[in-house]
């Protein structure tokens, strides 16, 4: 006879009491509870869910009569019906008291334990993704904050070196730019006409200006000359002595750089018994080319345009 | 295997051959015990299943049986759930023989009765305890397992198999709970019983 493998509708049946005509099914499913637990939990289970549909009125009617007179004859049976009752009434009562997902949520987060759907799982799965996202980019932008403050304190040191190498420079410069200007002046102004005045360059570094003036009188006599300009007499010198060449007389005189005033100048030779003398000139102040524009070290600092 | 005890020996169960029985079972007395409730509770529910009305009688009159039989030749049989086997099902036939022309056939069988509120506040209280006995895990699980009926059920059932690594693992998860559950409710039953 072909062995009937025991599957859960003939479980169901065993349990019913309809395999009695089987009696070689019903011994090997006997024999088979004795030797490990499987079969019999499983024959366990069913029996709970018959007794389940039993209650709730699922069962048809023939299944109705076997439960009520075979399955249910053994008080132990009597008695799982009576526990699987109560359970039936309390939890059904339970279920009126709150909404169940809030109050399995309100359970799960009291005591730390969750009993996850998959829908809240993938819920907490897009939140957690969110909060890491926004983490990310917070400290993305942290980071650029941080390079930028880096980046402007660099170009501050960098500006303040260039200020140093500027100020180095200019000194060096300053010493390699001759301290005294010439200015030879040979008509006197009121014998110029036209003609365009002499120009003396005066740079940073310079610190006289000597003025070789020619005279057409070569009579040896101290001279007064004064350095005029709009607003006056800027600087004065007596007793400045002439010294005699062919065919006239040379004035060596040395005016300190810091009295020169920027633009036309008049140099007035005054001696006693004669007419003064005026040589025009004019003086061209120079600012150095390596002095830096103020307004780049002002700039404003970098900021991060977020 | 022979399920009747031997003639020539003794018998009725005495003290001393429940003592060698259980030598029989483990050297170790805690092990012997134990495998002699677990055999208890197998036989037990052998005789439920055949849907018996005297199960814990017939159990008893297996293991009386069994106990003296293996008094009687220790060395004979080495497995005591195969031993129990068969001389359960050789009570079992001979209890059909006994009853059943009587009580087994016919339509007049009367169905238990079917009260729909046979039980007290204090059996409430014995499940609400016994519930508190549980893991929180546990407790959330039979809760839901049996709280819906209909459609909403079938969808709780199967929104839990898909936590609980499959339909036959919940089965089997929610079975083990129900039946702490319902030991655990007959003894609170019991000890009130006998307060």
């Amino acid at each position: 006879m072909e062995s009937r493998a025991v599957n859960d509708a003939i479980i169901r049946d065993y349990l019913l009491g309809r395999l009695n005509s089987d009696l070689e099914l019903v011994e090997r499913i006997d024999e088979e509870t004795f030797k490990g637990p499987e079969l019999s939990t499983n024959i366990d289970i069913i029996e709970d869910e018959i007794i389940e549909e039993y209650l709730e009125g699922s069962l048809d009617s023939e299944d109705t009569r076997a439960v009520e007179r075979h399955f249910l004859r053994p008080p132990e049976r009597q008695r799982k019906l009576k526990t699987a009752r109560l359970f039936r009434r309390y939890f059904e009562a339970e279920v009126p008291k709150q909404p169940a997902p809030a109050r399995l949520l309100f359970r799960a987060f009291r005591i730390g334990q969750v009993l996850l759907s998959f829908r809240t799982c993938a819920e907490i799965a897009a939140s957690v993704m969110f909060i890491i996202s926004t983490l990310v980019l917070w400290n993305q932008l942290r980071e650029l904050d941080i390079a930028i403050k880096q980046m402007n304190q660099q170009l501050g040191q960098e500006r303040e070196r260039l200020a140093v190498a500027n100020r180095q420079l200019q000194n060096a410069l300053h010493s390699f730019q001759p301290a005294i200007a010439m200015l030879n002046l040979v008509r006197p102004g009121r014998q110029r006409g036209d003609m365009e005045i002499p120009e003396v360059k005066v740079n940073p570094g310079t610190k006289t200006l000597h003025v070789e003036l020619a005279l057409s009188s070569g009579t040896p006599r101290k001279y007064r000359v004064e350095l005029r300009h709009a607003e006056g007499t800027v600087w004065s010198r007596d007793d400045v002595d002439v010294t005699a060449v062919s065919g006239g007389a040379i004035l060596r005189v040395d005016i300190p750089a810091e009295v020169l005033p920027q633009g036309r100048c008049e140099l007035a030779l005054m001696a006693s018994g004669e007419e003064p003398i005026s040589y025009l000139f004019s003086v061209s102040k120079l600012q150095s080319a390596l002095d830096p524009a103020p307004s780049r070290l002002s700039e404003p600092a970098l900021s991060p345009s977020y | 295997m022979d399920p009747q005890p031997n003639p020539g020996r003794q018998r009725y169960l005495t003290q001393e051959a429940f003592a060698s029985f259980l030598l029989w079972l483990s050297s170790d007395p805690g092990q012997a015990a134990r495998e002699y409730l677990d055999m208890r509770q197998t036989l037990i529910k052998f005789f439920v299943r055949k849907g018996c009305a005297h199960a814990e009688e017939l159990t008893d009159r297996t293991l009386d049986r069994v106990v003296l039989i293996v008094h009687g030749e220790p060395k004979k049989y080495s497995n005591p759930m195969s031993l129990c086997y068969g001389v359960a099902r050789k009570i079992w036939l001979e209890y059909r023989r006994e009853t059943m022309p009587e009580t087994f056939e016919g339509d007049n069988f009367p169905a238990p009765t079917k009260p729909e509120d046979d039980f007290t506040e204090h059996d409430i209280k014995c499940l609400e305890h016994c519930l508190d006995q549980l893991s929180l895990r546990d407790r959330e699980l039979i809760t839901q397992y049996h709280q819906f009926q209909g459609r909403q059920k079938i969808e709780t059932r199967k929104r839990l198999a898909q936590i609980y690594g499959g339909l036959n693992k919940l089965r089997i998860t929610a079975y083990r709970i129900r039946a702490r559950l319902h030991d655990c409710i007959s003894s609170c039953a019991q000890r009130s019983a006998l307060n």
